[in-house]
């Protein structure tokens, strides 16, 4: 049930003929070190903010990574939660899904169409320097890839998997962290309707991708559908659902579902945009277990929260707050 | 009961828009229900818990639209929710100190329940507006004082409150208008304007008291800032029918009965007027590029024009609702400062997912 993705028989041809592409477009575009980057505090630069957040993910040297609207990435601090350096894409740079793993960093961009993968080269004297390595699929730098709105990205680290929510196609996309394409699946529900997928996580421990879905509450083209969570292996095949409200209960007690973030005991932490909250479900029964966070517009207070990341060392969440203060959040060792 | 007998007035409201709003409302164009806006996320659902978006926040109403118009949401029929910012001045470094905390809250220049929002660059839509909680003139001079329905450090009962009309006439309480609530600090006070308010304009509230943040009234809003007199002044609610001709016939119908209290008619003579709409404001002088100008806009497919700026009378483009009187507003005409980028529509260079920032320096 749980096979990885590597069991897939369609891995073997579309991995081959994503590497040959990939390799035939790359060439001369790895070195390419065109973008920008920008350190807090540095001389003669201005300090990257956070004006309006969308992804967060875990970053390099107990930092997390924000992706902003504007067109940057910034990195911040877990204890300050100030910004620490930021780093600015291209003018035409709208980043929204962001993730790392080991030295790499996987920006979404919607406006270049393309997951834009740069590498973190070092850091002295203040500079963390990162650059342009390639671009998921294999596509040239700054030309359209084969994602067409990288809405959500999140990493298997160990099995080496980036996924990725394209929002326009409304599919799974699965890469390997070198850039080849692996795989992709529709995110379908246990009626096989495919509705309004939104965000996407992965549970490394258990290999399974949660997607986030707002579902059809207009009921205009069928049943009314709640926002709900699927949850599928690699594969794609389909493993729970958990819906939201249904319009006439309330047991999970969401109606929308943006960013989610997983525990290895098997909770689920849902940023419910909405809601101005964080809700905890137990992954197998969809039960409500707390609801977390206040709304409301000052610091430490939430409005319109995108996404959670949650640090498994210390059990701190951290939360992307879109608007009031809009900056990332924490509820410390509300994961633990 | 007073709650319960508002929800009760909002189903049949949302109901009513359902059946009988034309074909080109947000709620049948994006395939969208009544719940996806008004279900209450801590309430218990949709038949549980309804939520008149009223007694929001413009923040809270904020989330409500960006919770889709966030750039992620592509509906189950491949429609892409159109990305949006709010237009604000208060992101570090985009602002200009002049204009303080201004904001242009989505309903400011958006009626949810008009026909289609206006997307960038689209022109046959209808898009309803009023002018923002900010006296946009004195913004210019001097940073604005906030409005707001809250009051500081004030004790309020409903027997003290005091709501005129513009020459300090006052209305009867439970004939003209209904407290809904006051509570909290600051104190939060709710009424359902009625009766003879409805003909009346402008309405003052509570004049001579501070007004603290940005806070809708239930059914109501501000029009007008206090910060040059101390009064705020509020208009009607979403859904009446002033003209007592039980909704009319045709465009006429949803003209001046769906989308009165959130309607101002852009007083250019080409029909579609509601003489007796507070929320009307004239220009003065009408139609012309100078003077105080606290225009409302109004543009659709029967006025054609450009949604953001018009070059030609009446000048009631969305930007133009607030604009005519800065160094940026696009005039034709000579003189004065408006001369910005004459050629060209406002969202060449500005648009809604910056929140309408200048991104050409």
């Amino acid at each position: 049930m749980r096979s990885k993705a590597s069991s897939s028989p369609q891995r073997g041809l579309a991995l081959a003929l994503a590497l040959a592409f990939a390799l035939a477009s790359m060439g001369s575009n790895c070195s390419d070190d065109r973008r920008e980057q920008i350190n807090a505090g540095e001389s003669g630069a201005p300090a990257p903010t956070i004006q309006n957040p969308r992804r967060i993910a875990e970053g390099p040297r107990g930092q997390l990574l924000v992706s902003d609207r504007r067109g940057w990435i910034v990195a911040v601090d877990k204890d300050s939660l100030e910004p620490v350096w930021g780093f600015q894409l291209p003018q035409e740079g709208a980043p929204f899904g962001v993730a790392t793993s080991n030295q790499l960093v996987f920006v979404g961009n919607t406006e270049t169409k393309n997951v834009e993968v740069y590498r973190l080269v070092g850091s002295s004297g203040g500079t963390t320097t990162l650059k342009f390595e390639y671009n998921l699929g294999g596509t040239a730098a700054g030309a359209t890839g084969s994602i067409l709105n990288p809405i959500s990205i999140a990493i298997d680290g160990m099995a080496r998997l980036v996924f990725v929510l394209d929002g326009d196609e409304k599919k799974v996309k699965i890469f390997e962290s070198k850039g080849p394409f692996v795989n992709a699946f529709e995110p379908r529900d246990s009626a096989g309707e495919l509705l309004s997928p939104v965000s996407l996580a992965v549970d490394e421990t258990r290999q399974e991708v949660l997607v986030g879905d707002y579902g059809d509450p207009s009921g205009s083209s069928r049943a009314k559908t709640p926002a709900r969570i699927l949850i599928y292996d690699y594969d794609g095949n389909l493993l729970f659902q958990i819906n939201g409200n249904g319009f006439t209960h309330w047991s999970t007690r969401f109606a929308r579902v943006q960013g989610m973030a997983t525990s290895a005991d098997g909770r689920i932490f849902v940023a419910d945009p909405l809601g101005s909250r964080i809700l905890v479900l137990d992954r197998v029964s969809g039960a409500l277990l707390t609801e977390l966070g206040e709304e409301g517009l000052q610091p430490g207070q939430l409005m319109l929260p995108l996404d959670a990341a949650l640090d498994q060392k210390t059990g701190d969440l951290f939360i992307s707050n879109n608007q009031g203060a809009r900056r990332v959040e924490v509820l410390r060792g509300a994961g633990s | 009961m007073r709650h319960l007998w508002l929800t009760h007035v909002s189903l049949l409201a949302c109901a009513w828009l359902l059946v009988i709003a034309p074909s080109a409302t947000h709620a049948q164009v994006g395939g969208m229900s009544c719940a996806e806006c008004h279900a209450d996320p801590a309430g218990g659902g949709f038949h549980g818990g309804f939520r008149p978006l009223g007694n929001l926040t413009e923040d809270q109403l904020e989330v409500v639209c960006l919770s889709c118009h966030d750039g992620s949401y592509t509906n189950p029929q491949g429609v892409r929710a159109p990305e949006a910012a709010v237009h604000q001045n208060q992101n570090p470094g985009q602002g200009r100190d002049e204009y303080g905390d201004f904001k242009a809250s989505c309903l400011d220049c958006h009626n949810n329940h008009s026909g289609l929002l206006a997307g960038d660059g689209i022109t046959s839509t209808r898009t309803i507006s009023s002018p923002p909680d900010v006296d946009i003139d004195e913004a210019h001079d001097v940073e604005p004082t906030t409005t707001a329905f809250r009051l500081k450090e004030a004790v309020v009962t409903e027997a003290s409150i005091v709501i005129t009309d513009d020459a300090g006439t006052p209305f009867n309480n439970g004939s003209d208008y209904t407290v809904v609530r006051i509570n909290g600090d600051p104190v939060l006070i709710e009424i359902i304007p009625g009766g003879a308010i409805n003909n009346q304009a402008p309405i003052q509230v509570f004049a001579g008291y501070e007004f603290a943040t940005n806070q809708r009234l239930l059914g109501a809003r501000v029009v007008q800032a206090s910060s040059t007199d101390g009064i705020a002044r509020i208009r009607k609610p979403i859904i009446v029918d002033p003209n007592g001709d039980n909704g009319g016939t045709g465009n006429q119908r949803f003209q001046d009965d769906f989308q009165n209290g959130w309607e101002c008619d852009g007083k250019d003579g080409n029909g579609f007027d509601i003489p007796d709409d507070p929320t009307c404001i004239e220009t003065d002088p009408p139609d012309a590029g100078d003077g105080v100008r606290k225009v409302a806009f109004h543009i659709d497919i029967y006025t054609s024009g450009t949604n953001w700026a018009r070059t030609a009378p009446p000048y009631n483009g969305a930007c133009n609702a607030c604009h005519t009187r800065t160094g940026h507003h696009r005039r034709d005409d000579s003189g004065g400062d408006h001369t910005h980028n004459v050629s060209r529509s406002c969202d060449d260079c500005h648009n809604h997912k910056d929140g309408w920032v200048n991104k050409g320096g």
